[in-house]
C-alpha cells in the first residue's frame, strides 16, 4: 500500500520536475531540474526492485553527467548566453500533439495484448549479485562493447578539446 | 509463278539513287550519268524480259509474283512487300522503264553544266524506284507507298532550282495539293480494308480483293471508288485538284516530261484500271470518273487555247488528255484507258522534249510570242514536234489516232452520249492548240529576240536521238491496237492485240456492240474535228499574221480574259482555301493555342514547380530542431502503423 | 499499480523530453531534454523487467546509461568547442546543414 502511494507520489514529482526542467529560462536551473529528476528515478528503481541500478543512476547520472553539465555551464558562463524563449511554432506543436495522439491510441489498442501478473518483489531480484551474474553470463559482449564505446569517447572527447596547430 | 528477278527491277533504281544521292557530287558528271542510265537500261531489260515470260505462258495464267519479305504482320492482318507483273504491270513496266530510259539519256544533254546534276539524276532515280513500286505492287497498300514515293519525287524535281521562289512555291502547291488528295485516297483505303475485315477476310492484296469483292456491299463499293478517285484527282490533276500541273513546269523540262506527262499523273488511271474489280461493281463510282474525266478534258482544253508559254500549253493538254483515259476507264473501256495512256506517254513526252529542245536553242525563251519561223534553223526538232502533234491531234495513221478513237467509241457505245460530245469537242479543241503551238513557234516570221537568234542551234544528238526514237514509237506504237473494223478493211491480221493481252486483267463489262455503220461515222467526224481543227490553226495564225490574241480580245474580252487566267480558279482557290487556313493557322493556331496554351501548359508547369519548391524549401531549414520533429513523426507513424495492423 | 501505469508515465516523460529537444533554442538545454528522454526510457524498461519478471530490462538499462554517458561527454565537448569558436550557443545560428 504505502509503496502504491510512494509510487505515484514519485510519478507526480517526476512530471513536474521534467516540466520544469524543459521549460525553465536559465539553463542552470535546467540542468539542476534534471539533478532532481534523476534522484526521483532512482527512487523510482528501489521502488520497482532494482536497487543496483539506482545506485548505479545516482553515481552515473546524477555524479557525473550533472557535474559534466555544470562543468560546462560555468565554465563558458553560457547562462549569460541569450536564452530566447521556448519558439513556438505551430507547427511543432501540432506535430507533437500528432504524436502524442498516435502513442496514445497504439497504447489503447494495445492494452489488452500484454497481460501481466501484478508485481511483486523478490528479494534478491534486482540484486548486484543478480546482475552480476546476468552481466558475465548471458551479456557479457555488450558489457565488453558497452566499456569499448567509453573508451571512443573518451577518444571523442579529447579530440576537442586540443589545440590544432595553425599550419 | 514466283520469279526472284522480279524485285531487281526495284533495286537497281534505288541503288543508282543511294550512289549518285551520297556520292554523287564526288564521282563527276560522267560516272553520274552513266550510273542512272544503266540503271534504268537494267530495269527496261528486266521488264522487256518479264513481257516475253508472260508471252509465253497460257493467256488465262499470266501472273508472275515475287514476294519480298513480310512487311507487317499485325494480328491476322498480313501485308506482304509482294511484287506482281500481269499484263497490265507489264505494259505499265514497259512505258515506265522504256519512256524513262530515253528520258534519262535526254538528261544527260539537257542538264549540261547544271550544279545540281548528281541530285537531278539521284531523284530522277528515286522517282523511278518509286512509279515502279507503285506498279508492281500486289497489294493496296504498298501502291500508296509508291504513290507517295512518286509525291514526294515531283516535289523534289518540280523545286529542283530551289533558289528560285516560283519553283519552290510550285514544288509546295503540287505536294499540298497532292495530298489533299491522298487523304482522300486513305479514307478509301480503310473503308475497303474495314469492309473486307468485317466480312472476316483480312487482306489488301489485289487478286485477293478481287476474289471476294462480290461480298461487299455496292453502297460501300461506290463511296470507296469515289474515295480512291479522289486520290486520282490529286495526283493525276483533274478537276478540282488539277492547278498544281501548270505550275510544275517550274521544273526541269526532262521532269515535265518523264513525270508530268508519262508517268506520275497517269498513276490515277493506272490505279482504277488496277481496281477494276471494284469498279464494275460500282456504276455510281464510275459515272463520276467518267463526268469528270471528260469536263476536265473540255476544261483544260480551253484554257490551253489561250496561253503564251509553249510549257503551259503542254501542261494543260496534258490535263486535257488525262481527261481522255480517265473517261476510257470510267465507260468501262479499260484497255481503251490503257492505251491512250501508252499512246500519250509516248507523244507527250515527245512534245515536251522537243519544247525543251527548243527552249535549249532559244537558250531559255519560253514564251512563243517571241518565237517563230525556226522550221529551218532547228529541223530535227521541228520534224519530231510535227509528228508528236500530229499523233496528239489524232490523225489516221499515227498512234494518237487509234488510241483516242477508242476511247470515243466506247464511250457512244456504252451509252454515255453527252460525255462522246465533249470528248468530241476536245479533239477539235486539241488540235487547234497544238498546231498553234507549232505555227507560233516554227512556221511565220520570226519575232525571236536579237540576242537569242545569234545563238540557235539544234540540239546535240544525246537529246535528239531520244527524241527520233519517241517520234518512231508515236507512229509505230498505236500498231497494237487496231480496231477490228479498220483490221478488217485492210486485212490486218493481229487487230485488237492490245485489248486482248489486257483482257484476263479485267473483268467483263458487259460488251457494247455498235453497227458498223455507226463506228464508221464516228471515226469519220473525229478525223473531221482533227483536220478542222489544224486547218483553223494555221487561217488564224499564219494566214492572218497572228493578229487573233488582240481581235479576240477585242471580239470577246470577257471570254480571252477568262481563258487566259485560267478561269480564276487558283484565285478563287487563293481566296476561299488558302486565305483563310492562314488567318485560322495565324491568328488562332499560333497566336492562341500556341502562344497561350501550350507554351502556357509548358511555362506554368515551370512556374508552379518553383511556387512549389519555394514553399517546399522552407521544410529544409537548416534548423535540425525541424529536422528531429520531422524524424520522430515520420518514425512514430511507421511504428502505429504496424502496431495498429 | 499497474504496468500500463507506468507505461503511461513513461510516455508522457518521454514526450516532455521530445518536446524540449524540438523547441528550445538554447543548446545545454536541448541536451538536457534529450537526457531527460533517456531517462524515461530507463523508467519503461525497469518497470517492464518487473513485471516480466526478468533481469534483461535491467541489463539494458545498464547498457543504455553506459552510452547515454559517452554520448553526453562528446555532446558537451562539442559546445565546449562551438562555444570557443562562435561565441554563442544560439541554435538559430547554426545553419550550415541548410541548402
Amino acid at each position: 500500500m504505502i509503496s502504491h502511494v510512494l509510487l505515484y507520489i514519485t510519478a507526480i514529482l517526476l512530471v513536474i520536475t521534467y516540466i520544469y526542467a524543459v521549460v525553465a529560462g536559465n539553463p542552470i536551473y535546467s540542468a539542476i531540474a534534471m539533478g532532481v529528476a534523476f534522484f526521483l528515478t532512482s527512487f523510482l528503481f528501489v521502488l520497482l526492485g532494482a536497487p543496483f541500478l539506482a545506485a548505479v543512476q545516482v553515481i552515473i547520472y546524477v555524479g557525473a553527467m550533472l557535474v559534466m553539465f555544470l562543468f560546462v555551464i560555468m565554465m563558458f558562463d553560457l547562462n549569460k548566453v541569450s536564452t530566447a524563449p521556448v519558439k513556438y511554432k505551430p507547427t511543432t506543436i501540432l506535430s507533437y500533439l500528432i504524436i502524442m495522439l498516435i502513442l496514445l491510441v497504439s497504447f489503447y489498442m494495445a492494452r489488452g495484448v500484454i497481460k501481466l501478473p501484478e508485481g511483486f518483489t523478490i528479494v534478491g531480484f534486482g540484486s548486484a549479485e543478480n546482475i552480476g551474474f546476468y552481466l558475465m553470463r548471458y551479456y557479457l559482449l555488450p558489457f565488453e562493447l558497452a566499456s569499448f564505446v567509453l573508451l571512443v569517447g573518451v577518444f571523442g572527447a579529447l579530440t576537442f578539446i586540443k589545440k590544432r596547430k595553425k599550419v | 509463278m514466283e520469279m526472284n528477278i522480279v524485285r531487281y527491277i526495284l533495286i537497281f533504281p534505288l541503288l543508282g539513287f543511294l550512289i549518285n544521292g551520297l556520292i554523287g557530287n564526288k564521282l563527276g558528271n560522267k560516272a553520274v550519268s552513266l550510273i542512272a542510265n544503266i540503271v534504268v537500261l537494267i530495269s527496261l531489260s528486266i521488264a522487256v524480259y518479264l513481257f516475253f515470260q508472260l508471252l509465253s505462258m497460257p493467256a488465262d495464267s499470266r501472273l508472275i509474283t515475287d514476294t519480298v519479305y513480310t512487311w507487317i504482320n499485325a494480328g491476322d492482318l498480313t501485308i506482304d512487300f509482294k511484287l506482281m507483273v500481269d499484263p497490265l504491270t507489264s505494259v505499265m513496266l514497259l512505258v515506265v522503264t522504256g519512256v524513262g530510259f530515253l528520258i534519262h539519256i535526254y538528261s544527260i544533254g539537257y542538264m549540261h553544266g547544271d550544279k545540281g546534276y548528281a541530285r537531278f539524276f539521284a531523284y530522277l532515280n528515286l522517282f523511278m524506284f518509286s512509279m515502279l513500286l507503285l506498279v508492281l505492287s500486289s497489294n493496296i497498300a504498298l501502291m500508296f507507298v509508291g504513290w507517295e514515293g512518286v509525291g514526294l519525287c515531283s516535289y523534289l524535281l518540280i523545286g529542283f532550282w530551289y533558289e528560285k521562289d516560283s519553283a519552290a512555291n510550285a514544288g509546295k502547291k503540287a505536294f499540298i495539293t497532292n495530298r489533299v488528295g491522298d487523304y482522300g485516297f486513305l479514307l478509301g483505303l480503310f473503308l475497303l480494308g474495314s469492309a473486307f475485315a468485317s466480312k472476316g477476310i483480312l487482306t489488301l492484296d489485289f487478286n485477293n480483293m478481287a476474289a471476294h469483292i462480290s461480298l461487299i456491299s455496292p453502297n460501300i463499293l461506290t463511296i470507296v471508288g469515289i474515295l480512291l478517285f479522289v486520290g486520282a484527282t490529286g495526283k493525276s490533276a483533274q478537276l478540282p485538284l488539277y492547278v498544281w500541273l501548270p505550275d510544275a513546269m517550274e521544273g526541269p523540262t526532262p521532269v515535265s516530261a518523264l513525270i508530268h506527262a508519262a508517268t506520275m499523273v497517269t498513276a490515277g488511271v493506272y490505279m482504277i484500271a488496277r481496281m477494276n474489280f471494284l469498279y464494275v461493281l460500282a456504276p455510281t463510282a464510275l459515272e463520276v470518273v467518267a463526268v469528270v474525266g471528260g469536263l476536265t478534258a473540255l476544261y483544260a482544253a480551253t484554257i490551253g487555247l489561250v496561253q503564251n508559254d509553249i510549257k503551259r500549253v503542254l501542261a494543260y493538254s496534258t490535263i486535257s488528255q488525262l481527261g481522255y483515259m480517265f473517261v476510257g476507264v470510267g465507260v468501262g473501256a479499260f484497255s481503251a484507258g490503257i492505251f491512250h495512256l501508252m499512246t500519250h506517254a509516248f507523244f507527250k513526252a515527245l512534245l515536251f522534249l522537243s519544247a525543251g529542245s527548243v527552249i535549249h536553242a532559244l537558250s531559255g525563251e519560253q514564251d512563243m510570242r517571241k518565237m517563230g519561223g525556226l522550221k529551218d534553223k532547228i529541223p530535227v526538232t521541228h520534224a519530231v514536234f510535227l509528228t508528236a502533234a500530229l499523233a496528239i491531234s489524232g490523225i489516221p495513221g499515227l498512234s494518237g489516232f487509234f488510241s483516242k478513237d477508242s476511247i470515243l467509241a466506247s464511250a457512244y457505245a456504252s451509252g454515255h452520249k453527252v460525255i462522246w460530245l465533249l470528248g468530241f469537242i476536245t479533239a477539235l479543241l486539241t488540235a487547234f492548240y497544238i498546231f498553234r503551238l507549232i505555227y507560233m513557234t516554227f512556221y511565220g516570221d520570226s519575232r525571236v529576240d536579237k540576242h537569242a537568234a545569234e545563238h540557235i542551234h539544234e540540239s546535240p544528238k544525246v537529246m535528239t536521238i531520244p527524241l527520233i526514237i519517241l517520234a518512231i514509237l508515236s507512229v509505230i506504237g498505236g500498231y497494237v491496237g487496231v480496231p477490228q473494223l479498220l483490221g478488217n478493211i485492210v486485212g490486218w491480221h493481229n487487230s485488237d492485240m492490245f485489248v486482248h493481252f489486257l483482257a484476263p486483267v479485267f473483268h467483263t463489262m458487259p460488251e457494247h456492240e455498235m453497227p458498223v455503220s455507226t463506228e464508221t461515222w464516228l471515226m469519220i467526224g473525229s478525223i473531221t474535228m482533227a483536220v478542222l481543227g489544224i486547218f483553223f490553226a494555221w487561217y488564224v495564225y499564219l494566214k492572218s499574221k497572228m493578229q487573233p490574241a488582240k481581235d479576240a480580245a477585242r471580239a470577246l474580252p470577257g471570254v480571252y480574259q477568262l481563258l487566259l487566267n485560267k478561269y480564276y480558279v487558283d484565285e478563287l482557290y487563293n481566296t476561299v482555301i488558302i486565305k483563310p487556313l492562314m488567318w485560322l493557322s495565324e491568328f488562332f493556331l499560333w497566336r492562341f493555342f500556341d502562344v497561350w496554351v501550350i507554351d502556357g501548359t509548358v511555362n506554368g508547369s515551370a512556374y508552379i514547380t518553383q511556387w512549389a519548391s519555394t514553399k517546399l524549401r522552407k521544410l529544409q531549414a537548416g534548423d535540425m530542431q525541424v529536422y528531429i520533429t520531422l524524424f520522430l513523426l515520420g518514425v512514430i507513424s511507421v511504428l502505429a502503423y504496424f502496431v495498429l495492423r | 499499480m499497474s504496468y500500463q501505469f507506468l507505461v503511461i508515465l513513461s510516455f508522457l516523460l518521454f514526450v516532455t523530453g521530445m518536446i524540449g529537444v524540438a523547441m528550445r533554442r538554447n543548446i545545454i538545454i536541448v541536451l538536457v531534454s534529450l537526457e531527460l528522454m533517456l531517462n524515461a526510457v530507463n523508467i519503461l524498461f525497469v518497470s517492464a523487467s518487473k513485471y516480466l519478471h526478468t533481469l534483461d530490462g535491467q541489463i539494458f538499462v545498464i547498457m543504455i546509461i553506459t552510452i547515454a554517458a559517452a554520448e553526453t561527454a562528446i555532446a558537451l565537448a562539442l559546445v565546449a568547442k562551438i562555444f570557443k569558436t562562435i561565441g554563442l550557443v544560439k541554435i538559430d545560428d547554426l545553419k550550415k546543414l541548410k541548402w
